[in-house]
């Protein structure tokens, strides 16, 4: 991938060429290589390198944007002519606030070279030591092995110059038995972390103790959601109701609750990019420096997401969570950090009586977003738990659950945070949780 | 172009590829949407091309946005090298099905280029969408959009074919969200999501009495945030053809694309219940259910002349008179469930993903109602329309759908108006349940323009066809 001189000069032959008031340009590169596999065999094999740039012009009040991919500097006079005839023939005006000047950003350690460039042979050799494991348990394995780099680049006509890099990684793996199945998953900045046969051993010991799955009423239960199915639940927090927008308009459940109570007060929730392997951006869309938000703390709502925009209605300040300059979906935490608690997850399956173990949910969606009722199925693991102990597979089972009724019952968080992977700038850190009351709805036959 | 593909071929057969095609993608869209008086126009173009290569049976695949020469060997060479990679774990070589060698030139009928019409023009109506949905004060967003896409494509094989198309896409719509009453609800027009899609030029546009319909939809979203609860209980459902779309998609498109049935999507997406023995046999539904997928239907959003293995468009049955009857395959998989020839499914994003098996169009067949007859011969039930939420599960059994408005049915009469409406069964049940299908008239194609799967993560667009159907016994209001 192209390093910050080349995709900054990039930008400044653009910056030069263009007479708008008010020019930016952003650039965004994508390494990703990433074996597929399924049936115990490799069945896709890829690897792409893309850029995508975008000029945003501003002439007397209006904008035009264009997008476009190869980085060949020939072409680009066609780009900004477009911009400035999209900018020209409009006739409404909209406010335009002043760009973002030079600014001061924290980087934490995030790209690895080597992790950006693993060959495919290292990448097929770690499947391979995978679907061996399985082939020696005599079941059937599918998942991914996958590697890149991303990198983001800002600049505009009043000197912002804003850069940053990150590599990942990524193993996943579902291993399955006639009647059951398993899934473990590692997402990191570099390669030198992951442990791909620890995490192959989890997903065959999920499948093969979740065999024979018994049948289970719908209704109320205790939980243990392991951190995958943790972030699957908070991650709507993320883009709905924890949306600045959607509070400042009165579109979210927290309108008008800053101060209040609004969880377990076991419950602190965190935006930090800066968390160690995360992976976040130092800034946001429009160059402003991103700020550690605290969420919610001890169960009270603290702080929202702001861009300028979202500042300037709640008469806050701008902590840096802009989508971009034109953006009208509203600012979001995109890097959650639930906070860990003191138990280990095993010491949480001991204290509880009669409960289900979660591995991951499926396909979850937001069907009333007022009242955060969100509903999706359980997968790939779920066991029951009686007197401390897992006592055998479950099948699978649908919930419809408010989000935050689920944080007002949390009874336990354990002592160890996983890093969920999320693009662009995203990605979680969470713990597991137990918690009360959770409502499944309905079953399936598997 | 087809001089820098043939090069692409070249080269990869150099490098020992048993197999080799090309794709040159050249993308336009232009995206307008105005949001609370604000309006923003984004245009993109981009360019590039990927190698899709076989080597002893094994796939390789690699792309470039920059189409130069030197370029074009290095992606064709890297295609070869992850190839070798892949037959290092390989339990069975990749065996293409034969399709006969094409040159051809296709291309999407348009009457007005919508890239031609005046920005002025779009943007004027998108303006008078928003001043009448924003007429009340309840209504705290207005959203309303328009989108075209144009995509050139060349496609060159080793197999000697040679194709171009031109396809081009045209659609929009708009939302309101009313905020009152500790509630907020959301209407849109003509279907939810970012409106409807078909293929074709600004007529489609045109056709649409947008601004007709925009006071009805303003009116429907305050009206929801002081109507009743859909309530817990089992009633039998009428939906309406915008809501019906997404039922085919999820429970019928997805279980049928063969790929997932052969566990290829297992750690993503998941698989299917729609397994090989149940061809041919299972049940699927009803007898009045005949569900048809078709390439080269007018104006859905999968209708082209060949999709991206070189297979010319088609049209065939996946469920007859209730019975399971087809799939969606491509090359690789066709062999699979016998058949000498793929079903040209086979799709990508853009130039820089491989293609996978995507759902094409698929319709529910007009059935001999009149909706007003099926209304009045309705004792309990609740009509609902337009998507507001999806889930199901992995095997594509278990699904739980929202609508945004849905209105209550007493003793053959159309009643109250009801919110927060959805509804859950497992699929061959449901489908089991349908008794009553309205006819043509009321039948439209709706165009999906977001449809996820694969890893690396890939969107496709393809449209579903049908006309308000009614289910019997359904549980409704899960959760209220
Ligand atoms: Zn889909």
């Amino acid at each position: 991938m192209l390093k910050k001189e080349k995709l900054l000069d990039f930008a400044d032959t653009i910056l030069k060429l263009s007479d708008a008031d008010m020019t930016t340009v952003t650039v965004a590169g994508t390494k990703e290589s990433l074996t597929r596999f399924s049936n115990n065999q490799i069945t896709q094999n890829v690897d792409s390198l893309k850029y995508s740039f975008t000029i945003r012009t501003v002439y007397d009040g209006k904008v035009g944007v264009v997008n476009g991919t190869s980085l060949e500097k020939k072409n680009l006079s066609k780009f900004i002519e477009k911009a400035k005839d999209i900018a020209k023939n409009q006739t409404h005006k909209k406010e335009i606030f002043p760009l973002s000047s030079k600014q001061d950003y924290t980087f934490t350690k995030s790209f690895d070279k080597k992790t950006e460039n693993l060959a495919p042979e290292i990448r097929a050799k770690y499947v391979k030591d995978a679907v061996k494991l399985c082939e020696k348990e005599r079941l059937e394995s599918a998942g991914i092995f996958s590697n890149g780099a991303t990198c983001v680049v800002i600049a505009n006509s009043n000197e912002l110059e804003a850069h940053n890099e990150t590599s990942n990684v990524t193993f996943s793996i579902t291993v399955q038995t006639k009647d059951s199945s398993g899934w473990a998953e590692q997402n990191e900045l570099s390669i030198n972390d992951m442990d791909i046969i620890g995490k192959t051993k989890i997903a065959i010991e999920k499948a093969k103790k979740s065999k024979n799955p018994k049948d289970l009423k719908p209704g109320k239960y205790t939980v243990l959601l392991e951190p995958a199915a943790v972030a699957d639940l908070i991650s709507f927090l993320s883009y709905t109701t924890f949306n600045g927008l959607m509070i400042s308009e009165g579109r979210s459940p927290l309108s008008g609750k800053i101060g209040e109570k609004i969880s377990s007060t076991m419950i602190n929730l965190y935006d930090d990019p800066y968390f160690k392997g995360v992976g976040g951006l130092p800034f946001d869309f429009e160059g402003f420096p991103r700020k550690k938000l605290t969420l919610i703390e001890n169960g009270i709502l603290k702080e929202i997401p702001t861009d300028r925009k979202v500042a300037k209605m709640l008469k806050i300040d701008n902590n840096g969570h802009s989508l971009g300059p034109d953006d009208e979906y509203g600012p979001l935490p995109l890097n959650l950090y639930l906070k860990e608690g003191d138990l280990s997850f095993e010491k949480m399956v001991e204290s509880t009586q009669n409960g289900l173990l979660i591995t991951q949910f499926h396909y979850v969606n937001m069907l009333n977003p007022i009242t955060t009722t969100i509903t999706g199925m359980t997968r790939n693991g779920i066991f029951f738990i009686e007197d401390g102990k897992v006592k055998h597979g479950v099948k699978n089972l649908r919930f419809t659950q408010s989000i935050l009724e689920a944080l007002e019952n949390v009874s336990m968080i354990s002592n160890k945070v996983v890093l969920q992977s999320g693009g662009f700038g995203g990605g979680f850190a969470v713990p597991g949780l137990k918690i009360d009351h959770f409502n499944f709805t309905s079953k399936t036959e598997f | 172009m087809f001089k820098l593909g043939k090069l692409a071929i070249d080269v990869a057969k150099h490098y020992g590829a048993d197999y080799a095609d090309i794709r040159i993608i050249d993308t336009k869209n232009e995206e307008i949407n105005v949001k609370n008086g604000k309006l923003n126009v984004d245009y993109s173009n981009t360019l590039g091309f990927g190698v899709r290569v076989l080597f002893k049976g094994s796939w390789g695949f690699s792309s470039s946005d920059n189409l130069s020469v030197s370029e074009i060997k290095k992606v064709s060479k890297e295609a070869v090298m992850i190839a070798k990679a892949s037959s290092m774990l390989q339990k069975e070589k990749v065996q293409l099905a034969r399709e006969d060698v094409y040159h051809d030139h296709w291309f999407t009928p348009v009457l007005k280029n919508p890239f031609r019409v005046p920005l002025e023009k779009k943007v004027e109506l998108l303006f008078k969408i928003d001043e009448i949905l924003r007429k009340k004060s309840e209504i705290k967003v207005a959203s309303s959009e328009m989108s075209f896409q144009n995509i050139r494509k060349w496609f060159i094989s080793s197999e000697d074919s040679e194709i171009v198309q031109d396809l081009l896409r045209s659609g929009g719509g708009y939302s309101a969200t009313a905020v009152g009453n500790n509630d907020m609800q959301t209407r849109s027009y003509p279907a939810s999501f970012g409106g409807q899609y078909y293929s074709g030029g600004y007529e489609i546009i045109e056709q649409m009495e947008l601004l007709q319909n925009a006071e009805r939809i303003r009116d429907e979203a305050i009206a929801l945030l002081s109507a009743p609860q859909c309530p817990n209980e089992i009633k039998d459902i009428i939906l309406g053809g915008a809501q019906m779309v997404l039922q085919i998609h999820e429970s019928v498109g997805h279980a049928t694309e063969l790929d997932r049935v052969l566990g290829y999507e297992e750690n993503y997406a998941g698989s299917s219940f729609a397994t090989l023995e149940k061809y041919k046999k299972f049940k699927y539904g009803s007898n009045i259910v005949n569900l048809f997928a078709d390439a080269t239907i007018p104006m859905g959003l999968a209708t082209q002349g060949y999709d991206d293995d070189g297979v010319k468009s088609q049209r065939w049955d996946i469920v007859k008179n209730g019975i399971l009857t087809g799939y969606m395959t491509n090359r690789e998989l066709a062999h699979k469930i016998k058949d000498t020839r793929s079903k040209g499914c086979n799709r990508s994003q853009g130039f820089y993903s491989i293609p996978i098996i995507r759902i094409s169009n698929l319709s529910l067949a007009p059935g001999e109602w009149e909706l007003e007859d099926l209304i009045k011969d309705t004792k309990d039930g609740i009509y609902m329309d337009v998507n507001r939420s999806w889930s199901i599960d992995q095997r594509r059994l278990n699904f739980q759908f929202g609508c945004e408005i849905g209105y209550e049915i007493k003793n053959g009469k159309l009643g109250r108006m009801l919110k927060n409406c959805s509804y859950q069964d497992i699929t061959p049940n449901f489908w089991n349940k349908c008794d009553a299908i309205c006819n043509e008239n009321y039948w439209d194609l709706w165009g999906v323009i977001n449809c996820g799967k694969g890893q690396p993560g890939q969107r496709a667009e393809m449209s579903h066809g049908s006309a308000p159907a009614r289910f019997r016994k359904v549980e409704v209001g899960i959760g209220n």
